[in-house]
């Protein structure tokens, strides 16, 4: 976290931007941020969904899809068959409700509502390479198709599962994913599945109103509610906040998620990139120059015998030594000494070879 | 500069952080030949 | 190896058992080619919303980087770190990394969804607080890199004399950045996972991703240098010179020894991710089963079957042993990428690749041979120019 913080003040320090407000980090769940000068974003629209209260009748999926303007579904919107097993979100169908076993049994069916959560730190924006992404201060996450490469990182990245992808298109597929009808949000009006709920599972409003009506809820009825607000620090904290009668896991949602913001797991790696681009160059040429100077001194104690060896046993023999040594790989002086005492060895016995 | 989410600045951090390390690179070849200009073979 | 020469000796005939079977591949690839072009990526893979990346992230993009390692691996030993003995295997490794990064982009165009998008991270916007920005771009810049380090043997062979002097000068340049741009994006490959840690297995899971790839990719570029020199001195023996010739031993040597010793270190970092996670309760279970096998069998196994081929200056065993080393890195790969990834969901939702998939990626596989098979029988790859000798 300190460096983090310090490579934030340098940020902040540096470019001169002073006076940024400092909201202390996921401690009054706004901001996932762990850096301390990111403001958060309390008045970002937000829903609050309380599993105690959907009833699956799948109306809000209805509602999606003709808000959308999404293809037919497969099923008919009223068909309650398609509980038989648990579905996600694909290329058609933005939000799904699946139904869960009763715990305890007698205690009525379960569901829950599936479709972005619209985190405060989105995963899928962070990973993006194209920045399709963008979480934009309403709340809403949105997809930009028109830079979209189709690399499909955001559908690994995202810890909910929500992104899905037109794998059947030849030429031009996009990433699909609910965009908290954003069109609706511009004129502060409620998204469709939100708008047609018939029981009220639904309650939208800012994210700090939606957190307070959730801890309302929670205190008033302890025997009712499980004393966990997921979404609000989940991941970093997301714009759709659950809360629930059973264990969130017999639910389908993970509660081993962590608190921590998915971008925050790839700060450290992307921050030792700078380093490697600004400290390899020193480690790699003070190699290369370490190597050179050493094959130079080599150089040099070998041009040294070799003049040696022209003193003493005359030029021819100091020639073919000399060749011999720069075809040799091995430079150290034991090596020079020997290949100098067998020159000289040579040269004595030729030298003894013409006197006789 | 002002951030709202930690996205906008890491946003914002990295852009910079790119710009610089093309900055360093060319740089550091430079200062290296700079540094060895003068020395004799 | 005498009885090998009659495949290059020039007036060989075409009808050879290489390329009528890398014929077949590559109709077999243009129809895949046709299939995903018109029926989408549903046509040819088994990709559903749960698995976006299969095996052409896993095999083509990570393995097929890994492997390519040997360019920069080889061209640091000999230039930055002076052992000219290595010289002669440079060509060779440049060759094979330069083909390896170009089929990376070139599997990938398969891969992505609208393929022609694919430089707009680098030349329309740029996502910088992605990982795979960071890979995208390093990538990019490396190609480039290596294309450079490659273009000597077309400007020998085109006798180019006065452009290649230039292009030799910038050998050490050429190499130093080559390394850097390496580290960044090997490590990058193994940081790509780190942004999904509720969906990885823990055992595969570390923030010291990012070193194990690099790591593992140094040792992964050794390796791949011996096996192809034991595969070129099979098919290509006539076409090496003296130079050639007489540096592959120290080659296997030395390489087998660097990739031992680093075999090693990368054992005991591995073992740290373990232990600083406390991993120890995955162990006896399947997944600690198979992350045993990839640590003993494909890790300490080659660790010192590398050693003791050193010792006892067998070559043969260092082959062999090259072969295992490189499939341990694909085991590694796969195991990240495919294994400990989604490890959570239930059996009847993972992923299994479609025989098209495969079949695409055979096919960039063959595309890559033919074209080191046509460069290296043309150009100066195993041997000197004789216009050029000795002046590297």
């Amino acid at each position: 976290m300190n460096r983090r913080k310090f490579l934030g003040a340098m940020g902040v320090a540096g470019l001169g931007v002073a006076g940024a407000e400092k909201v202390l980090a996921a401690e009054d769940g706004v901001t996932g941020a762990s850096v301390k000068d990111v403001k958060g974003l309390p008045d970002s629209y937000a829903v609050l969904f309380d599993v105690t209260r959907c009833i699956g009748c799948r109306q809000c999926e209805d509602a999606c899809n003709y808000e959308q303007h999404l293809p037919e579904p497969d099923v008919d919107f009223f068909d309650t068959g398609v509980f038989q097993q648990i579905r996600r979100t694909d290329w058609k169908t933005y939000t799904v409700v699946n139904q869960y076993d009763d715990k305890p049994p007698g205690a009525g069916d379960l569901y829950r509502k599936i479709q972005c959560m619209h985190c405060l730190e989105p995963a899928c924006a962070h990973s993006c390479f194209v920045k399709a992404f963008a979480k934009r201060h309403d709340g809403a996450v949105t997809y930009d198709p028109n830079v979209c490469v189709g690399c499909r990182y955001c559908m690994m990245a995202c810890p909910f599962n929500i992104p899905a992808y037109e794998y059947h298109i030849a030429l031009d597929p996009l990433v699909t994913k609910c965009t908290f009808c954003e069109h609706r949000l511009k004129d502060d009006r409620e998204p469709a599945c939100v708008e047609i709920c018939p029981t009220g599972a639904m309650y939208f409003s800012t994210r700090e109103e939606v957190l307070k009506e959730a801890r309302v809820r929670v205190v008033n009825n302890p025997d009712k509610y499980q004393s966990h607000i997921y979404g609000e620090h989940e991941m970093g904290g997301t714009n759709w906040i659950y809360i629930s009668g059973v264990p969130f896991e017999d639910v389908g949602m993970r509660m081993d998620l962590g608190t921590r913001a998915a971008g925050d797991y790839t700060s450290g790696a992307l921050g030792g990139v700078p380093l490697i681009a600004s400290f390899w160059p020193v480690l790699l040429v003070g190699a290369y120059a370490i190597s050179k100077r050493r094959e130079k001194i080599a150089k040099e104690e070998r041009d040294s015998f070799v003049s040696q060896i022209i003193a003493e046993a005359g030029p021819e023999a100091g020639r073919r030594l000399a060749e011999r040594l720069s075809r040799s790989e091995t430079l150290d002086k034991a090596a020079i000494e020997e290949e100098v005492r067998k020159a000289l060895n040579e040269a004595a016995a030729k030298t003894e070879r013409e006197d006789h | 500069m002002e951030f709202y989410t930690m996205l906008e600045f890491d946003i914002f951090t990295k852009n910079w952080a790119y710009i610089f390390m093309g900055v360093a690179v060319i740089t550091m070849l430079g200062w290296w030949l700079f540094l060895t200009g003068q020395d004799e073979e | 190896m005498s009885n090998h020469n009659h495949h290059d000796t020039g007036q060989s005939p075409w009808i050879t058992p290489f390329n009528v079977i890398a014929g077949l591949i590559v109709l077999m690839g243009i129809y895949l080619t046709y299939l995903r072009f018109t029926g989408g990526l549903a046509a040819v893979t088994n990709l559903d919303d749960y698995y976006p990346w299969g095996i052409w992230i896993s095999f083509d993009l990570l393995c097929g980087v890994a492997l390519a390692a040997g360019g920069y691996t080889t061209a640091a030993a000999c230039y930055i770190f002076g052992i000219k003995k290595y010289h002669a295997a440079v060509r060779p490794a440049v060759l094979t990394a330069f083909l390896g990064y170009a089929l990376v982009v070139f599997a990938l165009h398969y891969d992505v969804g609208q393929p022609w998008r694919l430089a707009y991270p680098i030349f329309v916007q740029q996502g910088t607080t992605s990982v795979l920005f960071e890979v995208g771009l390093c990538v990019f810049l490396y190609l480039t890199v290596l294309f450079l380090e490659w273009l000597p043997a077309p400007l020998e062979w085109l006798k180019l004399k006065r452009v290649r002097n230039i292009v030799i000068k910038l050998t050490l340049v050429l190499t130093v950045f080559g390394v850097i741009l390496s580290t960044m994006h090997q490590s990058s490959l193994g940081a790509l996972y780190l942004i999904l840690p509720s969906k990885m297995h823990p055992l595969w899971f570390s923030s010291h991703l990012p070193i194990y790839f690099f790591v593992s990719s140094m040792f992964a570029g050794l390796s791949m240098v011996i096996f192809e020199s034991t595969l070129s001195h099979r098919y290509y023996h006539n076409k090496m010179d003296k130079e050639h010739l007489e540096g592959t031993p120290h080659v296997t040597f030395g390489f087998a020894k660097a990739a031992a010793w680093i075999m090693a270190g990368y054992f005991f970092i591995k073992l740290f991710g373990v232990v600083l996670n406390d991993n120890w309760g995955y162990l006896p279970t399947f997944y600690g089963f198979i992350f045993s096998l990839e640590m003993l069998g494909f890790v300490a196994l080659p660790a010192f079957l590398y050693a003791k081929g050193v010792r006892d200056k067998n070559v043969k065993l260092i082959k062999w042993t090259a072969v295992l080393a490189v499939f341990g890195i694909i085991f590694n790969r796969f195991n990240v990428s495919l294994v400990a990834y989604n490890y959570h969901l239930p059996s009847e939702l993972k992923y299994f690749p479609a025989l098209a998939e495969i079949g695409v990626t055979i096919f960039v596989v063959t595309v890559g041979l033919i074209l080191f098979k046509l460069i290296s029988t043309r150009m100066p790859i195993f041997y000197e120019h004789p216009d050029f000798k000795g002046s590297h």
